[in-house]
């Protein structure tokens, strides 16, 4: 009996704990605190990365600022407290090579309409090629260029980075970059240092015709553009030292952008990639005796003899080169080049560390900014030392961008941005909890989280000219991509190809979809342009042949299942254990495998059973109520490596299949 | 059909000659021996004559002596050459290998593009072309412009880093282009407007008019010197202008001429326009019609690269007949054979032997077009192009007479160097193999699922006739 009380107590106590924490958790929201300028996060862990880390400690974030860092502080009143129980303080992430905040050039300059033939493309480029951009551009500052906002600032975020290098796009010497913040409401609120550094790329301008289309020409314009640059100041200050009897010089603005460089007051930061370039690149600073910094640098662990004879860092890209599919068996096999680079990808930061070079990571155009931190750990599985590999994502990217004095690190006085964790930052099972920018809380969302704000079930209402009629629109993520798909009798299910952009101000998204309608007993298409503002949308329906009409309406309250990523904290898994009776069809004809699946927290083992005999399932898990799984099928003597990612509501399951030939949709049920 | 035979015969070869790829440029995996001695070989001297069965004493990449019974150090390595053959290492007066881009196809006047600037020391060219016993290669921008880019003189030496590659005393060249290449006749970059020069008339002009240009800017500098050396305050200096300081240099006589070429008349024009402005066109590449004026050629100096039997892939290139070399030879005008190709560098040797076949050349008149002569041609015959004391070890050893289709070269040294051995190649693809296999392992080779399915996998390239007109892979001559 007595055994049976203080179990119940000990029910109790965990129910109550759990039903506080639950509401903690609730008034934590960051959502929730934006008013708020004070923050204490308690009882973190806080990797400073200048010193030692504190095991146990609190931060203290005053109007945008770091104020008190440490075990013994105290905490004032009126601060909003975070408990950092199971949480890693770390400094705000910085990539220290980005586009981001840049607005890519007109559609005119880069190429034709959204969706167009490559042959269209290359027609409006030929088109266009007498307007081309320039490709010197030393006085372009990526400062003046910066727009708040936008998918890939949020993304970025919500992997917990708070800082990047921005760089002006396109050209061979690109313009002046800039260390931003990615939070904030104004262009100029996002600035934290300008102008941080020239840039130049070996990249010839795409489908350039005119001079310079090919590498040769690259480099001679570089070359000119700095005995130009040279020429310029020369001329200048023997107008300035007697302007007598001198013919005056004219003021050229690009010129006079590139003189910081050349008296190295300013860093020169070059794209290059191979051992050829960065030589290329290095050849080019001594030549002109600039402070170089190479950018990329996959290849730099072959040139580490002039890099430490020339002093010159690496911003070293993660974007490692990786093998997507498997090949046609008819394929030459690839070339030890390809082979020898994806293996070494790892390596190079470690080689880098252990040579004494200073380098910071950058996301070198990675289309998933996860890799980023996965591609940290494979560094240091590689040989890199654990420590050094946050430096190069804190404080040795703040010194390389000359930022070292406000941030990189959890120092008092630095700008309050924070990166915190629940689990180590190499952990793969880490979560981003909180980002602080500008000691503010960030609101985090769900990766590719416009597709997820449109999605769901709307009820549109419209005049065809046969009266007001009331459509129901289903819009959805299907493997990865939105659609549309209207819910009426003898409607097809598949959904249509649909597109939502969020707005340039944020505040609302635009959604472009088509769909079968009837119409006078005939069957049309009718193109939807619409603007949804919350649950709301507005918009104008068009019908081949007739006048535009309007439609708006709302979306019922039932979100659909959150899609892979999840939420950054993780959702709870579903329960997914037991046997589910799968229906596939492949080349007209219906397969029936079943799924056995047992199920431990969000790990997932069981078999893959098909006419092809049972395959064990690998790399199983449950994120919220998405299933993946991977499997190898023995099919005729081949091994066919398949990939399984469903969605589960209840018992009632639908995903797709992905194997080298392509994904295969499935619907599955558990009795 | 017998083009094609032999299409598919170098096919093979290029198979044979499979080519290790260095672990990376930088490290030679050789040790390069102070002191080498070459036992027991016929040597092909290339200035001398044939001399049977004699010795070649190599000391710091030096031939320190040739002759019968050479005196060695007992730590000098040996090479027994008993049965083989020595030549000079082989020179290609026109190559494109090693280059990550040829043409700058936008301008006309593109004398402001280095050839150096994008050298890729890896390039498997350059072990094929090692595996044919070519030492060293005039590397040319390509044929698109009337003037086009400077050009580098390397020495094959794979392995090494670029730097050392560039041989540092060769004179500076840069290429000049005639005819339907320059005036586009056989394409167009692009769908807009013609680029100017249209006729063989534009071309005259626009190399007429860029050293017109480059006259008064030499006038503008030595205007300024001159000023600056009375002490003028305000004489303003010029800018330096990179397109027009190469062309300077050649109405100097600093640098030499290289000019892609077919027709004789256009043959003609360019020799008149460097009488006009004073300067010498030091070699005529390609040259198809040069045997009609073979002696107007010789008049103003002018040397010629040729192909031996290589024609009508174009109209300008109808005229041309295998008796060129020995022609423009009894004409007294240096005669080189260039490969303009990856593929026939490999194989120079044969169209050496090819040209003694047409006409009457000697055995050593021939083995100078592919050795002596090209050396002459790029400036560096002082120290390369045949086998005499006091010359770089730049040498080739064949397993029969190089003339002989049956003979391959078995090693070829670079300044004393072996950067090329068939038996150690054959070391190097098991070495190759067995890292191709760790590699295969390794978890970011394999493939993973998902993405586009397989798509077709692409063709070999295949051999074109005329390789000058490629912006960076494609060729054309």
């Amino acid at each position: 009996m007595n055994r049976r009380v203080s179990s119940f107590t000990a029910l109790l106590f965990v129910f109550l704990l759990l039903v506080s924490v639950h509401t903690k958790a609730q008034i934590d929201r960051p959502g929730e605190l934006m008013n708020v300028n004070s923050y204490a996060i308690t009882n973190a862990k806080i990797v400073t990365a200048a010193g030692t880390p504190i095991d146990k400690g609190t931060v203290i974030i005053r109007d945008g600022l770091i104020r008190a860092v440490g075990t013994d502080v105290k905490i004032p009143s009126d601060v909003r407290v975070i408990d950092g129980a199971g949480l890693t303080v770390y400094p705000g992430l910085i990539d220290t090579v980005t586009n981001l905040g840049i607005p890519a050039q007109q559609q005119a300059a880069t190429g034709g309409r959204p969706g167009a033939s490559p042959r269209e493309d290359f027609q409006q480029l030929l088109a266009n090629a007498g307007q081309s951009a320039p490709v010197v551009k030393a006085e372009a500052t990526a400062a003046e260029q910066i727009k708040p906002g936008g998918d890939q600032v949020e993304s970025w975020r919500n992997a917990g980075f708070t800082s990047v290098l921005s760089i002006p796009r396109d050209g061979i010497v690109l313009g002046q970059s800039a260390v931003i913040n990615l939070a904030g409401d104004k262009a100029e609120d996002l600035v934290a240092r300008t102008p941080v550094a020239l840039h130049i790329s070996f990249a010839q301008p795409r489908f350039s015709f005119g001079y310079p289309n090919s590498l040769m020409g690259v480099i001679t314009v570089i070359r000119q553009s700095f005995l130009d640059a040279k020429h310029y100041a020369t001329l200048q200050e023997q107008y300035r030292a007697n302007p007598r009897g001198l013919k005056r010089p004219d003021f050229d603005r690009s010129l006079e952008a590139l003189l910081p460089a050349l008296k190295g007051d300013m860093p020169v930061i070059f794209t290059a990639d191979s051992e050829r370039e960065i030589h290329r690149a290095l050849d080019i600073a001594q030549e002109f005796n600039l402070k170089a910094v190479i950018a990329g640098g996959s290849e730099s662990y072959k040139c580490v003899e002039r890099l430490q004879r020339m002093n010159v860092p690496v911003l070293l890209s993660l974007n490692f080169p990786k093998r997507n599919t498997s090949d046609n068996p008819e394929a030459d096999p690839e070339s030890m080049e390809v082979l020898r680079a994806r293996a070494a990808a790892p390596k190079t930061a470690g080689k880098l560390a252990a040579a004494k070079i200073p380098f910071a990571f950058q996301s070198g155009g990675m289309t998933s900014i996860a890799d980023f931190l996965a591609n940290v750990q494979k560094s240091k599985e590689n040989g890199l030392d654990a420590a050094e590999a946050v430096q190069a994502m804190t404080m040795r990217a703040a010194e390389l961008l000359g930022v070292a004095d406000r941030l990189g690190s959890v120092e008092v006085g630095k700008i309050a941005n924070l990166t915190v964790l629940r689990g180590d930052i190499f952990d793969s099972k880490r979560k981003v909890a909180y980002v602080f920018i500008d000691g503010k809380p960030v609101n985090l969302k769900a990766a590719g989280s416009t597709a997820s704000e449109v999605s769901g079930k709307w009820a549109l209402k419209t005049d065809l000219g046969e009266g007001e009629t009331t459509l129901q629109v289903n819009l959805k993520q299907e493997q990865g991509a939105l659609t549309a798909a209207l819910q009426a009798k003898g409607a097809p299910d598949k959904g249509q190809p649909a597109a939502a952009r969020r707005t340039d101000d944020n505040s609302s998204y635009q959604v472009l979809f088509t769909l079968p309608l009837t119409v006078g007993g005939q069957t049309v298409e009718g193109a939807f342009r619409g603007i949804v503002v919350g649950n709301e949308m507005t918009g104008t329906l068009e019908i081949k042949g007739r006048a535009p009409v309007n439609f708006s309406g709302k979306k019922s309250e039932e979100r659909p299942a959150p899609g892979a990523g999840g939420k950054p904290d993780g959702a709870a898994p579903v329960d997914v254990a037991g046997t589910w009776n799968l229906t596939l069809n492949v080349g007209g004809q219906t397969l029936t495998p079943t799924l056995v699946l047992k199920q431990q927290g969000a790990s997932v083992t069981g078999t893959l059973v098909s006419q092809f005999g049972p395959a064990e399932l690998s790399e199983g898990t449950v994120n919220g109520s998405t299933l993946t799984a991977t499997a190898t099928v023995n099919v005729g003597g081949q091994s066919l490596r398949i990939s399984i990612n469903g969605t589960v509501t209840g018992n009632q399951m639908e995903g797709t299949i992905t194997s080298p030939q392509g994904a295969i949709p499935f619907t599955g049920t558990k009795p | 059909m017998k083009k094609r035979l032999f299409a598919c015969f170098s096919l093979l070869l290029v198979l044979l000659v499979q080519t290790p790829l260095p672990a990376w440029a930088g490290s030679g995996d050789q040790e390069k021996p102070t002191e080498l001695v070459i036992r027991d070989a016929t040597v092909l001297t290339a200035s001398h004559g044939t001399l049977q069965a004699s010795d070649i004493l190599i000391k710091n990449g030096k031939i320190a002596a040739v002759g019968k019974n050479l005196k060695a150090s007992p730590n000098a390595k040996v090479i027994d050459a008993k049965g083989k053959f020595v030549t000079p290492g082989i020179i290609d007066c026109h190559s494109h290998a090693m280059l990550d881009a040829v043409n700058e196809l936008s301008e006309s006047v593109t004398s402001m593009c280095r050839i150096q600037d994008v050298l890729n020391p890896t390039d498997p060219t350059i072990y094929r072309a090692l595996a044919g016993g070519v030492t060293a290669m005039n590397l040319l921008h390509g044929s698109a412009n009337a003037i086009g880019g400077q050009n580098a003189v390397v020495k094959n030496k794979y392995g090494h880093p670029v730097t050392d590659f560039v041989i540092p005393d060769a004179p500076p060249g840069i290429k000049f282009a005639l005819g339907e290449n320059p005036k586009r006749s056989n394409f167009n970059i692009t769908t807009g407007p013609r680029r100017y020069p249209a006729t063989r008339m534009g071309v005259e002009e626009i190399i007429r008019e860029a050293f017109v240009r480059a006259r008064d800017y030499k006038h503008a500098w030595d205007e300024y010197r001159a000023a600056v050396a009375k002490g003028d305050k305000s004489a303003q200096e010029p800018r330096r202008d990179l397109q027009l300081e190469p062309l300077v240099e050649v109405l100097e006589g600093k640098r030499y001429v290289h000019s892609h070429c077919y027709r004789a008349d256009e043959i003609l024009m360019l020799i008149g326009i460097a009488d006009e402005f004073g300067f010498k066109v030091r070699t005529f590449q390609h040259n198809l019609e040069g045997y009609k004026v073979a002696r107007e050629m010789a008049k103003h100096g002018a040397m010629a690269s040729v192909f031996v039997d290589m024609w009508s892939y174009k109209i300008e290139a109808y005229d041309a007949i295998p008796y060129l070399p020995v022609l423009l030879t009894r004409a007294r005008v240096n005669v080189s054979i260039n490969s303009d190709s990856g593929e026939r560098i490999r194989r120079l040797n044969i169209d050496a032997a090819k040209a003694m076949k047409y006409g009457d050349l000697t055995e050593e008149e021939a083995l100078r077009m592919v050795t002596l002569n090209p050396a002459i041609q790029l400036g560096i015959d002082k120290r390369t192009g045949s086998i005499d004391v006091g010359k770089d070890a730049d040498l080739a050893i064949w397993s029969a007479h190089p003339f002989s289709v049956y003979s391959h070269c078995e090693t070829t040294l670079i300044e004393g160097e072996i950067f090329f051995d068939r038996e150690q190649d054959q070391n190097k693809r098991e070495a190759l193999a067995k890292e191709r296999a760790e590699l295969e392992k390794d978890e970011s080779n394999k493939a993973r699922p998902g993405g586009p399915p397989p798509g077709i996998p692409p063709r070999r390239p295949t051999e074109k006739g005329d390789n000058c007109l490629q912006g960076t892979e494609e060729h054309q001559h």
